[in-house]
């Protein structure tokens, strides 16, 4: 099993996007920790989906968790 | 005063995270689509999708006042996956747009499991099923695309307050 790369979703598509949003001022506000009133629920990445996600960077990792996820949901959905 | 009326120091994408979260989630679901059920989604598809989720996610944070500092993978993802299904539903047929919630759902819980918690397989079966139900005319039936998001994050906050508490495969629950 290999990865197509011939239709992959890349930074520059993002970067046109971006661009695109901020000159129609509709990007998404970053707020930083003291700008956070206490007690809010902050829209972040849990860590351990941002260190999956950032790990499919690694292709034997990215190859190995499509085939568990395949194999899970043959186990759901046949 | 609401988050979307203060003056914030900075956007999103001035870190350098949140842009390769979403990238790879992004590729990350398509590839599952094209692995395990032979259909490719194309870049100019993939573009379309980000960009409605990223107008979508927008429209949330402001609507509930949230702050953010990175990229909810929940709701990305949903917004992503109900992106490619709504418009598979409109140019292809249901075995292709099936696929893509299907897949939508088990990418969603990857994102869970990453976070050491799981839902009942019984109710990855229902979620898909409710989902269906919005766009087969049984919307009182339904669950929409912020359900989708919100079922899986409120599954990601809960904690367990006794350890020796279970969820198994055979006990009755609700169905």
């Amino acid at each position: 099993m290999t990865i197509n790369r011939n239709e992959e979703y890349t930074l520059d598509d993002l970067e046109n996007t971006i661009l695109e949003k901020n000159k129609n001022n509709t990007l998404i506000q970053y707020a930083e920790k003291e700008e956070i009133e206490e007690g809010a629920v902050i829209n972040h990445m849990p860590y351990n989906s941002g260190l999956f996600f950032s790990s499919l960077e690694n292709e034997s990792f990215y190859l190995k968790s499509l085939e568990n996820d395949m194999q899970f949901a043959d186990e759901i959905f046949g | 005063m609401k988050y979307s009326d203060k003056l914030l120091s900075k956007n999103l994408f001035e870190t350098e995270e949140p842009k390769y979260h979403i990238i790879n989630m992004t590729n990350y679901l398509c590839e599952f689509i094209d692995k395990q059920y032979k259909i490719v989604i194309t870049q100019e598809f993939r573009k379309q999708v980000v960009d409605d989720a990223l107008e979508h996610y927008k429209l949330h944070v402001e609507a509930y006042d949230v702050p953010v500092n990175g990229i909810d993978p929940y709701k990305f993802i949903s917004w992503i996956g109900m992106g490619l299904y709504t418009k598979a539903i409109e140019k292809y047929n249901e075995t292709v747009s099936d696929s893509i919630l299907k897949s939508t759902i088990i990418v969603m819980n990857r994102t869970l499991i990453e976070e050491g918690r799981m839902l009942p397989k019984f109710y990855l079966k229902k979620i898909f099923g409710m989902v269906k139900n919005d766009h087969i005319g049984k919307e009182h039936l339904g669950l929409g695309k912020n359900g989708l998001y919100l079922v899986f994050r409120s599954a990601s906050l809960c904690l367990l307050e006794d350890s020796k508490y279970e969820i198994e495969e055979d006990v009755e629950i609700e169905r």
